[in-house]
């Protein structure tokens, strides 16, 4: 069963309402703030690289509260525990039985900021809540709900006393991306409501979580055209033989591509993918993918450069029988 | 990111088939120029043999991806097995079989035949082993074409052994330009056609183009093709009208061929001693099928210096002067005349001049020297003259086979030849008085070379100086000319009157020759044998000359009086005796002497000048007119093509089998056009890239309806086609309407969308 052109309307009706509520809130960060929700109704995860002071919390925050959900912040120090995160099991003495403490990543939205601080053993705790949606704590499986999305941010710049994220990690982040400094119009209007510190500033919330997952099953049914299939495959083999790459996009990397695809024609009012749906995901989703060769890096080519140059060089499918 | 490319490969059987008949036409193209050389079906059966042996091997080497050393050993069983019947196939035993001498020549010739091919004498059919160089070119040009065609990863280089093997063919060939512009364009036609199915399988291999857009690429291709071809075709026609013919140097001309007529003295330096009463009876040759009336031709003389009248040119260049060797005929098919056999028994005749009839077509020698005289018998072609290298002696026997001009009725009637031969003296002054005297320059030049003729008859007695006969001295120097002049009666023979003749018949403007022949004495009844042939005796010895006609022959004329009684001494004026008194002029620009293709016609007309004035006005405008709208069309012929091309596709487009692909091709037609109007459209953009590019709500529309079409899985709405085109059609109002015509026509022509 596929979209249809009525629901596809109606999902960018939306979608439309979301990131403007949030938009309130995040002033002039309309790509970024689009790109979290196309992450989060794709039922993906976001990384942010970003410095400190851009809004990361503000983000999540506005859209827990848009969806009606629940949002927490972590703040992960190199000696953060995984039970931080994922909860603890407390003996009770009054009912003489283990009870199960749930971490904050029981959210709707969960904040991982400065993830890259916390230790590989901490980082990795998160894997099991990312990839299937529960934690397991003394062989007890504990389901963290839907909807459910965890942004973790790092600091591209102060890398002193840092883990780099391994590779599995990365890899089940959806897209990765940046909010980045606002421009001057939207500085000053920042600015001009000061006195009005950011937390106190409420979003109204849009739609409640089973809308919001009824909308992430709703972009499942996205029609993408064989086609479309073919060009994303090209894309990643693109990627795998690129002189500069020593480890290029898998296949994770193109499922990726194309349900975040999927979900980005939906926000547009489009019940069937485009070339330029993918074309306009493919560095946020399969940029942080790559591992770029040392030579290269020292060259100055960075993962963003090669996936732009393979979109130029990766001629688009023009029409339904090019495959 | 380009995919590597790959070899056309020979498993699937159209392919293969296609490829080869292309390679297969570049090298039957090449082999034109090799036409002139032989003009014989053995060429043919051998050309073809070659380039079809070398064609399978190919094909076989590529199925089977021979390695390079079992191509080659196939090769050479090939040259080795089919070379005898068809290059050698007078060494084939029924036509078929190879026989041991056979393969002897044959691979000697692979060797040999090369120098024998540029020093002898064209055409030259299947003579010994000549058919052995382009056999074994063809050979080996064809096989390596076909594997470079079918095993490389640049199949287009298959071009370059066909080339190699028209160089060669015209490099070997012969001098004139035979066949040029045909040669050129079919080798162009096919050489054009293998690149566009070289660019074709390419593209098929790397595209992943829908059909539609595979076969518009293609159309482009040939189209382009075409035009090429077309543009070729003019310009090549235009340029073999409008341009003169330059100087076409080949190795046969460069070669000097190895008889010098210079190295033997002129026939007519010895002309008296045929008159001594110990030879002048004696039985010379012996002539059969000698027709009544008719001379039989020792040597024709065009050089004159003022002393002697020779053979060929002085300074080794004039090409009366270069003799070649001849196979077994000569192509007379554009000579004049009537076709005579005779047959020669040589009887007391010796020296190297080999007595002949007209132009020689063919010759056959016999007896026991036939081998050897026929390895060491040269022709020259342009005087008719033959040589034997050995000479001719008592017992040698010879058929010729010729074409002989018939004598004019009527000289008065003749209008002189356009041929130059090497430049003569100028005439002395008595000679000159002389003419003027007998043939007024007032005159027509027929009438007065009659005249000119009649004079000598007339008034001249003959007398070869022997001692019962008046005083008459023996040479043909100029002051030998203008003693026979000036004396009174005028007392001379052979020698001295076809000389002065000769030299009064320049002056009236006719290309002249001497010739040194037997005139059988037509009273003589002995000359008769008993089996019918001709016997001429030492003293039937005679000369004459040759004048050119308009009409391109060259007519024997008989200048000598009929012997009879000399009266006495007159007295007259005192005998001037000197030297040439003029030095000998430079000489004339050197044309091909024997110019036969020269329009006589248009010769005629030149030298009357009897074209009305305003008729030529009139035709030299509209020949102006002719060429410039000639030009014109050249010039503006590939812009018109590319504006039917861009229609073509259009059409193309808009005609597509399914509304999906009309759409796309309307999208594609926007965007060529926009492209045309100098917008940076990329190819690797997506529509609404391209629309971007372009600026403005519509195409962005416009591109979201065509994605919609293509991607969605609904497929487009009916109708949806044609309104998309009718948006496609606004737009491009649109894109052209802030323009001026100019632009828009710059626009039309534009390349930008065609690739360029």
């Amino acid at each position: 069963m596929t979209m249809s052109p009525e629901e596809a309307t109606r999902f960018a009706a939306n979608l439309d309402r979301l990131v403007g509520a949030v938009e309130e809130v995040l002033l002039g960060k309309n790509r970024v703030v689009r790109l979290a929700f196309t992450a989060f109704l794709s039922e993906g995860h976001l990384l942010l690289d970003d410095v400190p002071g851009t809004g990361k919390t503000s983000l999540a925050r506005a859209m827990a509260q848009s969806v009606h959900g629940t949002s927490n912040r972590v703040q992960f120090t190199p000696d953060l525990l995984p039970g931080d995160i994922t909860g603890v099991t407390v003996y009770d003495q009054r009912s003489g039985a283990f009870e199960f403490h749930p971490g904050p990543v029981f959210a709707s939205i969960v904040l991982a900021d400065e993830i890259n601080r916390a230790s590989p053993k901490t980082q990795s705790a998160l894997l099991e809540v990312m990839e299937e949606g529960q934690v397991t704590v003394d062989g007890q499986s504990h389901s963290v709900g839907r909807p459910f999305m965890v942004i973790a941010t790092q600091n591209p710049v102060e890398q002193a006393g840092t883990y780099r994220l391994p590779e599995a990690q990365l890899d089940r982040f959806l897209m990765r991306t940046s909010i980045g400094y606002p421009d001057h119009a939207s500085t000053i209007r920042i600015l001009e409501g000061a006195d009005q510190r950011a937390h106190e500033h409420r979003v109204e919330a849009q739609l409640d979580a089973e809308e919001v997952i009824d909308m992430a099953g709703l972009a499942r049914t996205v029609y993408v055209d064989p086609t479309i299939h073919d060009y994303v495959s090209r894309l990643v083999e693109a990627t795998r033989t690129a002189r500069e790459v020593r480890l290029g996009v898998s296949v994770r990397g193109a499922l990726a591509l194309i349900r975040a695809a999927k979900t980005h024609a939906a926000g547009r009012g489009r019940h069937y993918v485009v070339p330029d749906d993918v074309k306009a995901l493919a560095e946020p989703v399969l940029a942080h993918r790559l591992i770029l060769d040392p030579e290269a890096e020292f060259d100055g080519v960075t993962s963003s450069n090669l996936i732009a140059q393979v979109l130029i060089e990766t001629p688009p499918p023009s029409s339904r029988q090019a495959v | 990111m380009r995919p590597p490319r790959r070899p056309l490969g020979a498993e699937r059987p159209w392919p293969t088939a296609i490829s080869t008949v292309l390679v297969i036409a570049m090298l039957a193209a090449a082999m034109i120029p090799w036409w002139p050389v032989y003009e014989s079906e053995a060429f043919v059966v051998a050309a073809s043999v070659a380039i079809l042996a070398g064609a399978a091997i190919g094909v076989l080497g590529a199925r089977f991806r021979w390695p390079a050393w079992r191509t080659v050993v196939a090769m050479f069983g090939a040259y080795l097995v089919l070379g005898v019947p068809a290059a050698v196939p007078g060494r084939a035993l029924g036509g078929v079989l190879p026989t041991p001498q056979g393969i002897v020549e044959l691979l000697a010739g692979a060797a040999l035949s090369w120098k024998q091919l540029v020093t002898i004498a064209v055409p030259v059919g299947s003579y010994q082993a000549l058919l052995v160089p382009p056999f074994l070119l063809g050979l080996v040009a064809s096989t390596v074409a076909i594997t470079i065609a079918l095993r490389s990863r640049h199949p287009s280089a298959a071009v370059v052994p066909p080339a190699l093997l028209l160089l060669a063919g015209i490099a070997l060939g012969v001098v004139h330009a035979a066949y040029g512009v045909e040669t050129g364009l079919a080798f162009l036609v096919a050489a054009v056609a293998w690149l566009v199915r070289v660019g074709i399988a390419r593209r098929r291999a790397i595209t992943t183009a829908r059909p539609v857009e595979a076969a518009l690429a293609d159309a482009r291709r040939v189209l382009g093709a075409s035009v090429l071809v077309a543009v070729a075709l003019v310009g090549a026609t235009t340029a073999a009208f409008a341009l003169p013919v330059p100087h076409r140097s080949v190795v046969r001309a460069e070669l000097q061929p190895p008889f010098e007529p210079e190295d033997h003295e002129s026939p007519l330096a010895g002309f008296r001693s045929a008159f001594d009463p110990e030879v002048a009876d004696r039985p010379m040759l012996a002539v059969d099928g000698l027709p009544t009336g008719w001379g039989i031709r020792i040597a024709t003389l065009d050089t004159y210096d003022g002393i002697v009248y020779s053979v060929g040119g002085s300074d080794r260049t004039a090409e009366s002067g270069r003799f070649t060797r001849v196979p077994y005929r000569l192509d007379q098919s554009a000579a004049y005349g009537e076709r005579v056999e005779v047959e020669v028994s040589v009887l007391g005749y010796s020296d190297v001049w080999v007595p002949g009839i007209g132009r020689l077509e063919r010759i056959t020698f016999e007896g026991g020297r036939a081998e050897l005289l026929a390895d060491g018998f040269f022709y020259n072609d342009v005087t008719g003259t033959g040589a034997v290298q050995p000479g001719l002696e008592n017992g040698d026997h010879f058929i010729a086979s010729s074409v002989a001009p018939l004598g004019a009725d009527d000289l008065s009637a003749l209008k002189p030849g356009t041929s130059v031969l090497p430049a003569a003296p100028e005439l002395p002054d008595k000679l000159a008085r002389l003419l003027e005297q007998w043939a007024p320059a007032s005159d027509e030049p027929g009438e007065r070379l009659a005249a000119m003729i009649a004079g000598f008859k007339r008034e001249g007695y003959v007398s070869h100086g022997l001692e019962d006969e008046r005083p008459s001295r023996s040479g043909h120097a100029l002051d030998r000319l203008v003693e026979l002049v000036t004396e009174r009666p005028m007392i001379g023979d052979g020698e001295q009157y076809a000389v002065a003749a000769a030299l009064m018949a320049r002056r009236i403007g006719f290309p002249a020759r001497v010739v040194v022949g037997y005139l059988p004495d037509q009273t003589d009844p002995d000359d008769e044998t008993a089996g019918g042939a001709t016997v001429l005796v030492g003293g039937e010895l005679q000369a004459w000359i040759e004048v050119q006609t308009a009409d391109g022959r060259w007519l024997a004329i008989d200048p000598n009086p009929e012997p009879r009684e000399i009266p006495e001494q007159e007295p007259d004026e005192p005998t001037v005796v000197s030297r040439p008194q003029s030095a000998l002029p430079p000489p004339a620009e050197r044309t091909p002497v024997d110019d036969l293709d020269a329009d006589p016609e248009l010769a005629l007309d030149d030298r009357d000048g009897g074209t009305e004035p305003w008729l030529a006005v009139l035709l030299g405008v509209l020949t102006t007119a002719g060429f410039v709208i000639l030009g014109l069309a050249v010039l503006v012929s590939p812009f018109l093509a590319i504006i039917a091309a861009k229609l073509r596709r259009r059409r193309l487009r808009r005609l597509a089998p399914t509304p999906v692909e009309r759409i796309e091709g309307g999208w594609q037609e926007f965007a060529d056009t926009a492209a045309d109007y100098g917008y940076a459209i990329r190819p690797n953009a997506t529509r609404a890239e391209q629309a971007a590019t372009v600026g403005g709500l519509g195409p962005l529309v416009l591109a979201a309806v065509v994605d919609r079409a293509v991607f969605a899985p609904d497929g487009p709405s009916d109708g949806a086609d044609r309104l998309v085109w009718d948006s496609v059609g606004e737009l491009q109002q649109r894109l052209g309407a802030p323009r001026t015509r100019w632009e828009r026509l710059r626009a039309a022509i534009s390349l930008a969308s065609l690739g360029g």
